[in-house]
C-alpha cells in the first residue's frame, strides 16, 4: 500500500513541474483516480488479513494451501482486479496518458 | 448477475452503448488471437523455439485480420513485406545473444529431468547454466573487440529491433503514427505469451533456480491473468472522468465494504477466528 502510495507523488511532481495548467490539472486528476481507488484496494485486502489473520506473505500463501482465496472471494476478484487497473493507470482507465486521444502528448 | 444488479442499484451505472457489439468482437477476437499466440509460442517455453519462430507472421495475419478494420490488414500487408524483406532471421542464427537464448531454454528440458532426480543433477544443470552464461559472455566480448566498436549496435541491437518490431522500427503498431487505431483493439495481443516466456527466461538467465516457479500451474496462471487484462483493454472503452469516480466512490467502495463487514460477521458467526500468530 505505501509503494502504491508513493506514485502520486511521480504523477503530481510530473504535471507540476511541466508547467503548464493543463498538465497539472491532469495530474490532479490522475491523481484523485489513484486516491480513490487505493481506499477501494485497502478495503479488498482487508477482507484476507481478516481471514488469515496476519499481514505476513508467507502467512496468507500456507493460508491457501486446501482452498485459494479467489474461490471464498470470487465476488471480490472483480473489484480488486477494476481497482487495480485504476489504480495503476491502465487501459481502459488511463485517463492521464489516453494516447489514442491525445496522440502521446505525455 | 446478482453483482450486476447491485452496481446498477448503488451506482446507477449505465453501460456503454458499443457494449453489445463491441462484446462479441472485442472479447471474441482477442481470445482467439490470443490462444493461437500461446500455440504458437509455446514452443519457446518447450524450447523448439528456433522452428516456429518463423510463424511469427501467422499470429500477425489473425490478429489483423480478425480486427474489422481495413487499415489493420493493409498494415498487416506492409508489416509482413517488412518481415520478409529484412533478412534478419538467418543472422539471428549466428547471434550470440539468441544462441544464448536458446541454450536457456533448453535449460528448462534440465529443470525437468532434475524435479525428479539428485541434488548431484541439480549442481550439474547450475554449472551448465553457469558455463552457457560465461561462453555467451566470452563470445559477447570477442564480438565487442573486434574491430568496429559498433558491431553491437548494427549487427546485433538493430536486428533485435527489426525482429521483435519495437521502435524504431515499428511499423506495425506505429502508436505515434497511427493515432493507434489498431493499438486499441488488438494489437496487444500479438506476442503477449511470447513476452512472458522472455521474463520467464530472463529470470532463468538471472538465477538458473528461479526456473522452479515456471511451473505448470503457475504458467496457467499468470496466462488467465494477462488474459483478462487484455479482455478489459480490448472490450472497455475509455471511462469519463465522472463515471471513473462514481464506478469508485458509489460501485466498488460500498461493495467492498460491505464484503469486509460480511465477511467479519461470517467469521464471528461460524467462530473461524484466524490462528494466532
Amino acid at each position: 500500500m505505501q509503494c502504491l502510495l508513493s506514485g502520486v507523488y511521480g504523477i503530481l511532481i510530473a504535471g507540476w513541474s511541466s508547467n503548464s495548467k493543463y498538465a497539472f490539472l491532469g495530474a490532479l486528476r490522475s491523481a484523485a483516480q489513484m486516491v480513490s481507488y487505493e481506499v477501494s484496494i485497502g478495503l479488498i485486502l482487508i477482507n484476507i488479513l481478516l481471514m488469515t489473520g496476519s499481514l505476513q506473505i508467507k502467512h496468507i500463501v500456507d493460508f491457501q494451501e486446501h482452498i485459494w482465496f479467489i474461490i471464498p472471494f470470487l465476488h471480490l476478484f472483480p473489484l480488486f482486479m477494476i481497482s487495480a487497473l485504476a489504480e495503476t493507470n491502465r487501459p481502459p482507465f488511463d485517463l492521464p496518458e489516453a494516447e489514442g486521444e491525445l496522440v502521446a502528448r505525455l | 448477475m446478482s453483482v450486476f444488479a447491485v452496481i446498477i442499484f448503488f451506482g446507477g451505472w449505465q453501460p456503454p452503448n458499443t457494449f453489445p457489439e463491441r462484446i462479441l468482437i472485442f472479447m471474441g477476437t482477442p481470445s482467439i488471437v490470443y490462444i493461437y499466440d500461446f500455440i504458437i509460442h509455446f514452443d519457446y517455453y518447450i524450447n523448439n523455439y528456433p522452428f516456429v519462430h518463423y510463424f511469427w507472421y501467422l499470429t500477425l495475419l489473425a490478429s489483423h485480420w480478425l480486427n474489422p478494420d481495413e487499415r489493420s490488414f493493409l498494415e498487416f500487408l506492409k508489416a509482413s513485406y517488412f518481415y520478409f524483406l529484412v533478412p534478419m532471421e538467418l543472422p539471428n542464427g549466428f547471434n550470440p545473444f539468441v544462441v544464448i537464448d536458446r541454450l536457456l531454454a533448453f535449460s528448462l528440458v534440465f529443470y525437468y529431468l532434475n524435479s525428479f532426480k539428485g541434488l548431484f543433477f541439480q549442481l550439474m544443470r547450475t554449472l551448465l547454466a553457469c558455463l552457457v552464461v560465461l561462453w555467451g559472455s566470452a563470445i559477447t566480448i570477442m564480438y565487442l573487440d573486434m574491430s568496429n566498436r559498433f558491431f553491437f549496435v548494427k549487427h546485433i541491437f538493430l536486428k533485435i529491433l527489426l525482429s521483435y518490431n519495437r521502435i524504431t522500427p515499428d511499423l506495425i503498431k506505429g502508436s505515434y503514427s497511427f493515432v493507434q487505431f489498431f493499438e486499441n483493439s488488438l494489437s496487444f495481443v500479438y506476442g503477449a505469451p511470447q513476452k512472458l516466456y522472455m521474463l520467464l527466461n530472463s529470470y532463468s538467465f538471472c538465477n538458473p533456480f528461479a526456473l522452479i516457479y515456471a511451473d505448470t500451474i503457475f504458467l496457467i496462471k499468470v496466462n488467465i491473468m494477462i488474459w483478462i487484462f487484455l479482455l478489459a483493454r480490448a472490450a472497455l472503452p475509455r471511462f469519463r472522468y465522472d463515471q471513473l469516480m462514481r464506478l469508485g466512490w458509489k460501485v466498488i467502495l460500498p461493495l467492498s465494504l460491505f464484503s469486509t463487514l460480511l465477511t467479519a460477521t461470517l467469521i464471528f458467526i461460524f467462530e473461524a477466528f484466524p490462528p494466532i500468530r
